[in-house]
């Protein structure tokens, strides 16, 4: 199963928001949930099933691991830490671009207001 | 309460496959942990609710994903929208969440119509589970049979004796185990308190044939004399504070010094039918013929079928040891325990059972129905969503969604009404119902329960799931638009209100024809007047010896009548034993024949010379018996006896011999016939009787009645103060008013009735709202086909007649089907069912006029209006 790497574009919206939130810093379960939570502004709230069917898949993919060697700084009423893996990080990029090409398209187009206000 | 939510949220991850459950075990409670403590559940009394609401909706939408998306999902994912299905079906979820608390009014219509189903129908399969079809509580109980000696000339059933018992053996290898046990009341002596007990004696094989071991101390020896009892719970209890240490203390029964040795579990009921507080060591049995006092019940052998028993026992009969002459020939019969504790059980719950089912099944359709209009309300946005590319699937995913998250709360509410039933309904079943007070809401209800909820679920789902089976995106987006006939979305709706309508019509005839037969027994003729009279038992000494002379009883029992008939308040007192409904029974059966007529079985009483005027019964001919019968041989019959013996012909006068080794002596004797006395039973045919004075055949007890002039109760203290100063020692029991044995008698009937009549009226509730919602909703659809009529020349009268007829086309429709079904369940179940006699017409008119009525009232309002709509408005919609 891992010979075949999922292309980028099957990142589900979970996923991706999975992604991004364990690429500043690994994270437990829980602690993806809240930063999540906080960066949509309460948009997506996960619960717990939900959450860690998406990190079965990126697990599963290779794109994310479990952190074995943060057990010592791992607080076990939390679960366990994961972190992003190479390919994780790739996959999250390659998707992130797709995403870029389309905004740059909406922009232009005048379906999103301004241009690129930090750049 | 935390770590009840902890241990409840680990139990529900069984919802998700073994491995996702074994990797993510941990971290699914440390997040469900960590998320209780989130800001967003809020604050106060809710804030649990919300928790746990968010907890559910996601677990079970990731777990159904899991489940079954995750076949697809092992393999490696290639396309988007597969991947994106677990997000869906927990959206699916939310979903139907929201579109329930949207409409709350009809989703609060459809859950209660549900919950009020699946709750009664839980109740009473709980107690239909707890009284008639739970095994008995004895090792494989489907192994015991009983054995009764059945004279085969009058065909009644006895116990059998001493030698005849000894004579089964081991039944021809038919048996594994033979006990033999007779029914006792004893007097016991506790540290000099004297107490009566319900004590059996039974055969030392007797716990090990039913396959029950004490709780504490052992069973009887198998071998010696030694005179032995086991408690019963209840007693250990109430005597000996269920101190351990009495196991081989010595315990007076009767006078004898018993050796306690075992104590019984709780539930131990032996026999099933009847209270005991304790078991009594017997080794063996009197060895006297006429003694037939043995109940016997034995195990079959492995292998051994209730057939082969029989047949063994038929070549044991042969065998069976028969007294002077061989008069008497007497057969073994064997029956199923659990068949025989069964029986009387069998038909009211069986018919409840079926009742509440049709009730359960006319919730499911009223739910369906509400599902199907909102469903059907939806028709545009599903048009819409369909030709933006939503498949078939996903829509059926979410209507199925809907049936079930519905069903889910209608479920919960459903038991929760079951709890608060189930006390009430209990209360109505007689007292005396074994193994009532062990009734109720287990796991096997429960699981019934599920499964009913799990079939509703289904049903609540696929109703509108078919109703939309024909919709193509074209037709639905063509559908979403105004139509003005052969709208197919009413089809179903059009089965559904006649489905409705022929089971509420099936429901009430059933009803209604058990009223009757319940009100037919209620104001049944029982031969005497139970109002202002008070009956009890009263028992001489078990173990003074002066009582063995037959003239002190005589005089004891007279010298109690005289003071109980002083007593203020007492209009006259009687004596007799067994009146009806008493727990005593009779004195005894002798066949009588009357010179070239048919032999005629009639149980026999002794009574008292005021017997028949305190018990209110009239006296059809003759007289009744006075002081000058004491020592004459005159008996009084029965109506029924009479009838059997001397058909139409006067009957005082006329001679009757008594046969040899009845109750009334060793000696065949002739009587003369003084008087007929009306039948006095509480159920059932007349039993044909025969009364003798009581200075006849005196007793070691007596049935007391006493005819008091206000409430026998309030007179009870003073009877039984009367009864004492007589003899302190004398035992008082059973002391009840008449009107209450009256009512028990009943009691099975009546709680059947009520129920029955209950469900009923909660079925023509539901119909009427189901039948309501769905008849004014069809003529409201209808509205701009019928505008459009009016524009084209039809009046408003020829609308509303339309509208009018539509409604009592399908009503009148439904009960014909409803009544055809009524016809065909009498045909079918007969009288067995439905109670005594011929089925009265009233009962095929009022459920379809209450039908039809309803259907009126449904449609009256919205035809009213269909005939006043401004046919002008309804065109420019179009």
């Amino acid at each position: 199963m891992r010979d075949r790497r999922p292309a980028p574009a099957d990142l589900t919206p979970i996923a991706v928001e999975v992604l991004l939130s364990l690429a500043d810093a690994p994270r437990h379960g829980y602690g993806i949930k809240l930063d999540i939570e906080e960066r949509t502004e309460g948009d997506l709230v996960l619960g717990s099933g939900t959450l860690y069917q998406a990190i079965q898949r990126l697990e599963r993919d290779g794109l994310i691991a479990a952190a074995a060697d943060a057990a010592s700084d791992a607080d076990p009423r939390r679960g366990r830490v994961y972190r992003l893996e190479p390919d994780g990080r790739a996959a999250l990029v390659a998707h992130l671009r797709k995403l870029e090409r389309s905004i740059t398209f909406a922009r232009r187009r005048k379906l999103l207001p301004g241009s690129r206000p930090h750049s | 309460m935390s770590r009840l939510d902890r241990r409840v949220f680990s139990w529900l991850l069984h919802a998700y496959p073994r491995h996702f459950r074994e990797r993510y075990r941990a971290d699914l409670e440390a997040f469900f942990e960590t998320d209780r403590r989130h800001p967003r559940y809020g604050t106060g009394p809710l804030r649990g609710v919300r928790f746990w609401r968010a907890t559910l909706i996601d677990l079970a939408g990731s777990a159904f994903s899991q489940r079954f998306g995750e076949a697809r999902t092992h393999a490696p994912i290639s396309s988007g929208s597969r991947s994106q299905l677990p997000v869906g079906v927990a959206a699916d979820v939310r979903q139907a969440w929201r579109r329930l608390v949207h409409s709350p009014a009809s989703t609060l219509v459809a859950i209660l119509t549900l919950a009020l189903g699946i709750g009664v129908t839980t109740a009473v399969y709980a107690l239909a589970y707890g009284v008639w079809l739970k095994p008995l509580p004895y090792r494989d109980p489907e192994q015991l049979v009983t054995i009764v000696a059945r004279e085969s000339a009058s065909g009644r059933n006895a116990g059998l004796s001493g030698p005849e018992f000894d004579a089964i053996g081991d039944g021809g290898g038919a048996f594994d185990g033979v006990a033999g046990f007779m029914y006792g009341t004893n007097l016991a002596r506790i540290d000099g308190e004297r107490v009566r007990i319900v004590a059996h004696r039974c055969s030392p094989a007797l716990f090990d044939v039913l396959g029950v071991a004490p709780a504490i101390g052992r069973g009887f020896s198998r071998a010696g004399a030694s005179l032995e009892i086991v408690l019963g719970d209840r007693l250990w209890n109430r005597q000996f504070a269920r101190d351990p240490s009495v196991i081989g203390r010595t315990y007076d029964v009767d006078g004898e010094p018993y050796t306690i040795v075992g104590v019984m579990p709780p539930a131990f009921r032996f026999p099933q039918t009847l209270e005991a507080d304790a078991w009594l060591r017997a080794p063996r049995w009197r060895p006297d013929l006429d003694a037939r006092f043995v109940n016997v019940i034995a195990r079959l052998r492995p292998g051994v079928t209730l057939a082969d028993a029989r047949h063994r026992l038929d070549v044991l009969t042969g065998a069976l040891p028969t007294n002077a002459g061989g008069l008497k020939r007497w057969s073994l019969q064997a029956t199923l325990l659990a068949e025989e504790a069964r029986t009387p059980y069998a038909r009211p719950f069986g018919t409840l059972v079926g009742i509440t089912l049709l009730l359960l099944a006319l919730a499911c359709t009223n739910a369906a129905a509400i599902l199907l209009t909102r469903a059907s309300a939806r028709r545009g946005e599903i048009a819409l969503r369909m030709a933006l590319g939503a498949t078939r699937a996903r829509l059926a995913r979410e209507l199925l969604a809907e049936g079930a998250l519905f069903t889910l709360i209608a479920t919960a509410a459903g038991v929760f009404i079951a709890i608060e039933a189930v006390p009430v309904i209990r209360s109505w079943l007689p007292a005396a119902t074994p193994r009532l007070d062990e009734v109720r809401l287990d796991t096997r209800v429960l699981a019934m329960t599920a499964a009913v909820s799990a079939a509703t679920a289904l049903i609540c789902g696929l109703v509108p799931l078919f109703a939309h089976r024909a919709l193509s995106a074209a037709s639905a987006i063509a559908g979403a638009g105004p139509r003005l006939a052969g709208d197919p979305s009413r089809r179903p709706l059009r089965i559904i209100a006649v489905t409705e309508v022929a089971m509420t019509v099936l429901l009430i005839v059933a009803a209604t024809l058990m009223l009757r037969s319940f009100v037919a027994l209620v104001q049944r003729d029982h031969g005497f007047d139970p109002d202002r009279l008070l009956a009890l038992n009263v028992w001489l000494p078990f173990n003074d010896n002066r009582y063995e002379d037959a003239a002190l009883r005589t005089q004891t029992f007279k010298t109690i009548l005289d003071r109980v008939g002083a007593v203020p308040g007492v209009v006259q007192a009687g004596a007799t034993t067994g009146f009806p409904g008493s727990a005593m029974g009779v004195l005894g059966v002798a066949t009588f024949q009357a010179p070239g007529g048919p032999k005629v079985a009639a149980a026999i009483h002794a009574c008292s010379d005021a017997y028949f005027a305190v018990m209110g019964a009239r006296l059809d001919s003759g007289r009744g018996f006075e002081p000058r019968d004491a020592n004459a041989r005159t008996v009084i019959v029965s109506r029924a006896l009479a009838a059997r013996l001397w058909p139409g012909t006067r009957v005082a006068g006329h001679t009757l011999v008594v046969p040899a080794n009845s109750a009334l002596g060793p000696v065949s004797e002739t009587y003369e016939v003084i008087g007929v006395a009306s039948d006095m039973q509480l159920a059932g045919d007349p039993t044909p009787r025969l009364y003798v004075p009581l200075t006849r055949k005196s007793t070691f007890w007596i049935d007391l009645v006493v005819r008091t002039s206000g409430d026998p109760r309030a007179a009870s203290p003073l009877v039984r103060a009367a009864v004492r100063d007589t003899n302190p020692d004398l035992l008082i029991d059973n002391v009840r008013g008449m009107d209450r044995i009256v009512a028990e008698s009943i009691a099975l009937q009546r709680a059947q009735t009520l129920l029955a009549a209950l469900v009923a009226g909660l079925a023509a509730l539901l119909s009427a709202a189901g039948l309501y919602g769905l008849l004014s909703y069809a003529t409201v659809r209808r509205m701009r086909e019928l505008g459009v009529r009016m524009a084209l020349g039809a009046t408003p009268h020829g609308v509303f007649a339309s509208v009018l007829r539509d409604a009592l086309g399908l009503t009148g429709g439904g009960a014909a089907v409803g009544l055809t079904a009524a016809l065909f369940a009498i045909r079918l179940l007969g009288h067995e069912v439905f109670g005594l006699g011929a089925p009265h017409w009233s009962a095929f008119v009022l459920a379809p006029a209450l039908m039809l009525a309803v259907a009126v009232g449904a449609v009256w309002a919205p035809a009213r209006r269909a005939a006043t709509v401004d046919p002008l408005t309804v065109i420019r919609e179009i």
